[in-house]
């Protein structure tokens, strides 16, 4: 019996150091048996890319003949990459618009595969107010770009500056510098304020300065009032001040006086944040400095820079004045402190002159503001290359430049350069050949980039030089809603004081939305969105593609459309995919754009302000359309001319083979296999 | 006997427990429950992954404890932004707002150090689809400061296994920093 008790003491002691023993187990952390990722990637040096795709670039053999002019010195870095390389032109997929051609560049796959179909996108089940998808983003893809594809595939030093389509960033290991209009982070787009007085002038531009973006009116109209609460400045006139509040920051300024005439004649502009520090002084026509100023993003403060541009001060105090805003932070940056580096080494960024709708085309003096926007960009474009290259040295470097198209869908230049345009001959030959000088030297502004590519490149870089699309002089808006209207099939009233439409969404039938897409449903539009069918919706869609067909410019005897496609049909025929396109897809004649906005006249053609587009066009017969291609690198022919045009979707397959890349299953583009050795 | 009876049932479930709760140290963190995960490691990320689970474990940097707080506000903004309805880019007369309807937008939660996001990602595990045709995985995504380091353990799995959900934000739920 003792021994017993004995053995069982010794039990119970024995499951004590057991349990001590398990319990010490579980709570010491176990280490896994890792595999070094080293070990999977392979050792060999990958070959870089520099790719430069600057937006809009306009490249065809006859007008803006981009490889002649290399050849008579005025692109030599261009030249360089015709001696060193093979290069040819490039087509546009439709539609020719930047978040679809920027997609198609990056995937090799057509929309129907990627999925971006156009900038704003309306899907099934969603009501047709709204967007239901933006293109600009990255998530809007249903395939892999290129940066994902190379960094699943071990190249993880990439750097990607102002891409359509590259935020909210993807990238597990590069850098993603403010990618464009991808919904990611704080992005502080330029703002001009204007005296409210004249009614008319601010009805036409507020049609056109709908909110761009996340945040407030591209132009703002304010009345000058009696200053207070300044410091001492002296004035010849009683001076008159304004408060500049945008993006939660406010910029004062007072409007003075500085001749002692007799005479009321302001003509300076004091800029302050306090009304105690002046900041800057300005007369028309003059820049400020970067000043600093602290802006509002959600719950942050983003201390950040601005430049403050008069484009006109009249002696009655009449003002236009631009306030451009760095478009750089570490907000909008990945990781931020790229943006912080950036800042400091190059300066705050300048970037996508003007906006969308434009604004700066509504005074003479615009352009000129326009032109030293531009070139400002250009130089913060072109140190930064130069910056990105020499510190972070990237294997994969892609970058944008959305100046081309601003400059080439303007007011000012495409309509007047153009014997296409109807415009061309408003001006005579002295004024058209300068405005050819601008546009020459935009064209040596981006070859001066592209140069900074070929400088930091070595034998093992693959260069390549393309843009998304050209562009074409626009001479007519067609108001395809005022038709619809005409038709009995939309119904809607005007608002008498905004002039903006207020649709009647249950009682319209067929409604046209940016920028191609006819929605049809015979029992009315209004709620989500759906498919309809039925003998009644065939009968009205045929009614409806009958009338877009039929519908001529009683001008010029044109027919504004040249494609009318049923959504069952678009995969095959526009290679567009079904689920995010209407009942119907237009396509229209270079020289016309579709146009969303309504009137109580019901009037279809109108000439707009603005004197270049791009959009809705089959791109294979507008050659203003197309773009270029040009590829240097290891087994690349050098000085090859590709005779025929390749689309844009055969640019991935072909920069992917020259890196020595495999090809994702989703590609659709072929590789233009004439470039290689 | 009663006795030894009582201890075997009181060692029984520590077994158990442990063979549930053994946890794994990467980056500084405990992650309990990734014994049976294959485990690919990098510089600054470790991917480990099981059946449809695939857990990141992954280092941000060294940074005080207001640095970490200061990331976090912006991490937790960035990704709020994304679900923000905003005027489209190129704005039509008529729909000029991009829209995120309610079931898209993820679960946020920011402590101080600590953020916590749950929602659907891309095929790419990327935030900021508003369309289930874009969407692939469910994430659950955590930031952690710990000693002195912004660290982070993101779980993703697809979309319709609800089971292996429930383990992955179990795991990301149960990580600390010891």
């Amino acid at each position: 019996m003792g021994k017993r008790v004995i053995h069982m003491k010794q039990m119970r002691v024995l499951f004590v150091l057991c349990a001590l023993v398990i319990l010490l187990g579980c709570t010491t952390p176990k280490q896994l048996q890792e595999k070094p990722q080293a070990e999977l990637s392979t050792e060999t040096e990958h070959t870089k890319l520099y790719w430069f795709i600057p937006d809009g670039v306009r490249a065809e053999p006859y007008l803006f003949k981009i490889y002649e002019w290399a050849e008579q010195g005025l692109l030599p870095n261009i030249k360089w990459m015709m001696e060193h390389g093979s290069y040819g032109y490039a087509m546009p997929v439709y539609p020719s618009h930047t978040p679809v051609n920027f997609a198609t560049l990056f995937t090799g796959a057509y929309p129907k595969t990627h999925g971006v179909s156009d900038g704003p996108m309306r899907t099934i089940g969603k009501p047709l107010d709204k967007v239901a998808v933006g293109g600009f983003r990255s998530v809007a893809k249903w395939v892999d770009p290129i940066w994902v594809t190379l960094e699943n595939n071990g190249l993880n030093n990439i750097t990607l500056l102002a891409l359509p389509g590259s935020t909210p960033p993807e990238l597990k290991h590069g850098i993603t510098i403010r990618g464009r209009w991808g919904g990611w982070g704080a992005d502080f787009h330029a703002i001009n304020f204007e005296s409210a007085g004249n009614l008319e002038q601010r009805i036409k531009q507020g049609r056109a300065a709908r909110l761009f973006f996340f945040g407030p009116q591209l132009t703002q109209y304010i009345n000058p009032v009696n200053a207070t609460g300044w410091i001492e400045i002296g004035s010849y006139s009683k001076p008159l001040e304004i408060a500049m509040t945008a993006w939660g920051g406010t910029l004062y300024g007072l409007i003075i006086d500085t001749t002692d005439d007799n005479a009321t004649n302001y003509d300076r502009l004091i800029v302050s944040l306090d009304k105690s520090k002046v900041l800057a002084q300005l007369n028309q026509g003059e820049w400020s400095d970067w000043l600093p100023i602290d802006l509002k993003w959600g719950n942050q403060t983003v201390s950040t820079q601005v430049r403050v541009k008069v484009i006109k001060l009249e002696p009655d105090g009449f003002f236009r004045v631009r306030l451009f805003y760095n478009n750089l932070n570490e907000y909008n940056t990945e990781p931020g402190k790229v943006a912080k580096a950036i800042i400091h080494s190059v300066g705050p960024m300048m970037d996508f002159v003007d906006n969308f709708p434009p604004q700066l085309i509504y005074y003479p003096e615009d352009k000129q503001t326009f032109l030293e926007e531009m070139n400002m960009t250009f130089d913060w474009h072109t140190k930064t290359t130069d910056f990105i290259l020499s510190t972070y040295k990237p294997e994969i470097y892609i970058s944008d430049i959305y100046s081309p198209n601003q400059m080439l869908t303007s007011r000012w230049w495409m309509g007047y350069i153009d014997p296409n345009s109807h415009r061309y001959n408003d001006i005579d030959d002295a004024e058209r050949a300068a405005l050819w000088d601008e546009v020459l030297s935009m064209y040596k502004r981006v070859d001066t980039i592209l140069g900074k590519l070929i400088e930091h490149a070595d034998n093992n870089t693959v260069i390549v030089f393309s843009s998304d699309h050209g562009a074409v002089p626009l001479n007519k808006w067609v108001h395809l809603n005022n038709l619809f209207a005409q038709k009995g099939w939309l119904k809607f009233s005007i608002d008498n004081t905004t002039g903006e439409p207020i649709i009647d969404w249950e009682n319209s039938k067929v409604i046209y939305l940016k920028f191609d897409n006819i929605y049809i449903n015979p029992n009315g539009l209004a709620g989500n969105y759906e498919r309809a069918s039925g003998p009644e919706y065939e009968q009205l869609r045929e009614e409806v593609k009958q009338a877009i067909e039929e519908l001529v410019d009683p001008e010029t005897g044109y027919h504004p459309a040249v494609a009318v496609v049923k959504w069952e049909e678009v995969a095959e025929r526009l290679k567009l995919p079904p689920e995010r396109i209407g009942d119907l897809v237009v396509a229209n004649m270079a020289g016309y754009g579709w146009n969303e906005e309504m009137t109580s006249d019901l009037e279809i053609f109108t000439v707009p302000l603005k004197s270049g587009y791009k959009q809705a066009i089959i791109s294979n017969k507008a050659l203003g359309m197309w773009a270029p291609f040009m590829i240097v690198g290891p087994g690349v022919k050098r000085g090859h001319f590709i005779q025929e045009p390749i689309e844009m979707v055969d640019e991935y397959p072909t920069i992917m083979t020259a890196l020595g890349m495999p090809l994702p299953e989703f590609v659709e583009g072929k590789v233009v296999e004439e470039v290689f050795t | 006997m009663k006795k030894t009876l009582f201890l075997i049932f009181l060692i029984l479930p520590l077994l158990h427990a442990c063979s549930t709760q053994r946890t794994t140290t990467l980056y500084g963190l405990s992650v309990p429950g990734l014994e049976q995960f294959q485990v690919v490691t990098g510089v600054d990320t470790s991917v480990l992954s099981l059946n449809n689970i695939t857990i990141e474990i992954g280092y941000i940097g060294a940074m005080t404890r207001e640095e970490a707080e200061l990331q976090l506000q912006k991490k937790s903004e960035l990704i709020h932004g994304l679900y923000t309805n905003m005027p489209n880019p190129y704005p039509g007369l008529i729909s000029d707002e991009i829209v995120c309807g309610e079931e898209f937008k993820p679960e946020l939660v920011l402590n101080g150090t600590e953020l916590y996001i749950e929602g659907y990602v891309t095929p790419r595990r990327t935030f900021g689809a508003c369309s289930f045709d874009l969407i692939a995985y469910r994430a659950f995504v955590r930031y952690l400061y710990c000693n002195g380091n912004l660290v982070y353990i993101k779980g993703f799995v697809p979309l319709n296994d609800t089971h292996s959900s429930e383990i992955a934000k179990q795991i990301v739920g149960a990580t600390s920093c010891p």
